[in-house]
């Protein structure tokens, strides 16, 4: 199993953290954290639980999903989806 | 009609009763209510999604015997000085405040804005949820809704020993890189160094009255806390006491 994480500064915005377990090509666990906010809570951390055992090629668009149920200040879905990418090709 | 409410109490009690007072508004059984308090003794609370570990000074806390918990609202961790920081919450019907978060934050924190300009200050709102003066923060809010109500707290500090805050609350190093400083104590201010003067709570209590009865259009009332607050202020501050809680990321 691989343990990966970034930290990236969403400009303008807020901090983001996202710490990957992987397995193989599957994620076995997410972790997103940081100071921003997310509307309603609970829903972001459906998402988060969404991701698990998720094939990395479809993580994106699982994220996306969420698109009209979670209100993000401070960052976008699209900055978890770029860092998470960024993440997947870090060594 | 709105109510005041001044009080001080524990971190775990104080972020209790914010939550239950949101419950309890959410079921229309509270006025729309302004507390302002203290946390004793002092305290840090952190936001709903940070990491304990990367958003304070563990073992500072621990040494200095500085409680902390997690909030039910987003945003960065806060250091709460008994004798340098007020704490404000506002509870209200969610039809009081603009729908849109963005304007909202922005609409309660004209509240703080103009407290600060009754005590001299020329502040500013910068978004997403901070009020700073002279480039430096000296106010942070967070907002959470339920159904219908809404529950917006947050910091000002009077005269909050930012050695401390220093020590106690970690930023990560990105956003001090990208604030292109090198410590947290640079980015905030307090109302004491920006005055020149040694301001007391009781004057920043009667501005921050002021200040958001002028923008809520208010009459306050002081009045006191409902069986059920306390009742389920309680009973909450036991979860925001609790390690699950508290680690839960």
């Amino acid at each position: 199993m691989a343990r990966k994480e970034i930290v990236k500064r969403i400009p303008g915005g807020k901090t983001l953290k996202v710490e990957l377990e992987l397995k193989g090509s599957k994620i076995e666990k997410v972790v997103f954290s940081g100071d921003f906010f997310a509307y309603p809570p609970e829903i972001f951390e459906e998402l988060e639980k969404s991701l698990r055992n998720v094939d990395i090629e479809e993580v994106e668009e699982r994220i996306r999903k969420y698109n009209e149920k979670i209100i993000l200040l401070g960052l976008s879905l699209e900055d978890i989806v770029s860092a998470i990418r960024e993440l997947l090709e870090k060594d | 009609m709105w109510r005041l409410i001044i009080n001080e109490g524990n971190v775990y009690w104080n972020m209790g009763l914010d939550e239950a007072m949101l419950e309890l508004k959410q079921k229309g059984l509270i006025p729309n209510t302004l507390r302002l308090y203290i946390m004793k003794p002092s305290a840090v609370t952190i936001g709903y999604f940070q990491k304990v570990v990367d958003a304070v000074n563990l073992s500072y806390l621990e040494k200095n015997r500085i409680p902390f918990t997690r909030r039910i609202t987003g945003g960065g961790s806060v250091y709460h000085d008994a004798e340098g920081e007020i704490t404000y919450s506002v509870v209200a019907d969610l039809d009081f405040i603009p729908f849109d978060l963005l304007e909202s934050y922005q609409f309660i924190c004209r509240g703080i804005l103009e407290a600060l300009s009754f005590l001299g200050l020329k502040a500013k709102f910068v978004p997403i949820n901070d009020v700073v003066v002279n480039g430096k923060k000296i106010s942070g809010s967070a907002q959470a809704r339920r159904g219908n109500a809404v529950l917006q707290h947050g910091t000002l500090m009077y005269n909050t020993n930012l050695e401390v805050l220093e020590k106690a609350l970690k930023a990560p190093r990105e956003k001090l890189v990208d604030r292109g400083i090198s410590s947290l104590k640079e980015r905030v201010t307090t109302i004491s160094l920006e005055l020149r003067r040694k301001v007391d709570k009781e004057e920043v209590i009667e501005a921050l009255k002021r200040g958001f009865g002028k923008v809520f259009d208010a009459d306050f009332e002081e009045g006191d806390l409902t069986e059920e607050e306390v009742f389920l202020a309680k009973k909450l501050a036991g979860k925001y006491s609790s390690r699950k809680w508290k680690f839960k990321r």
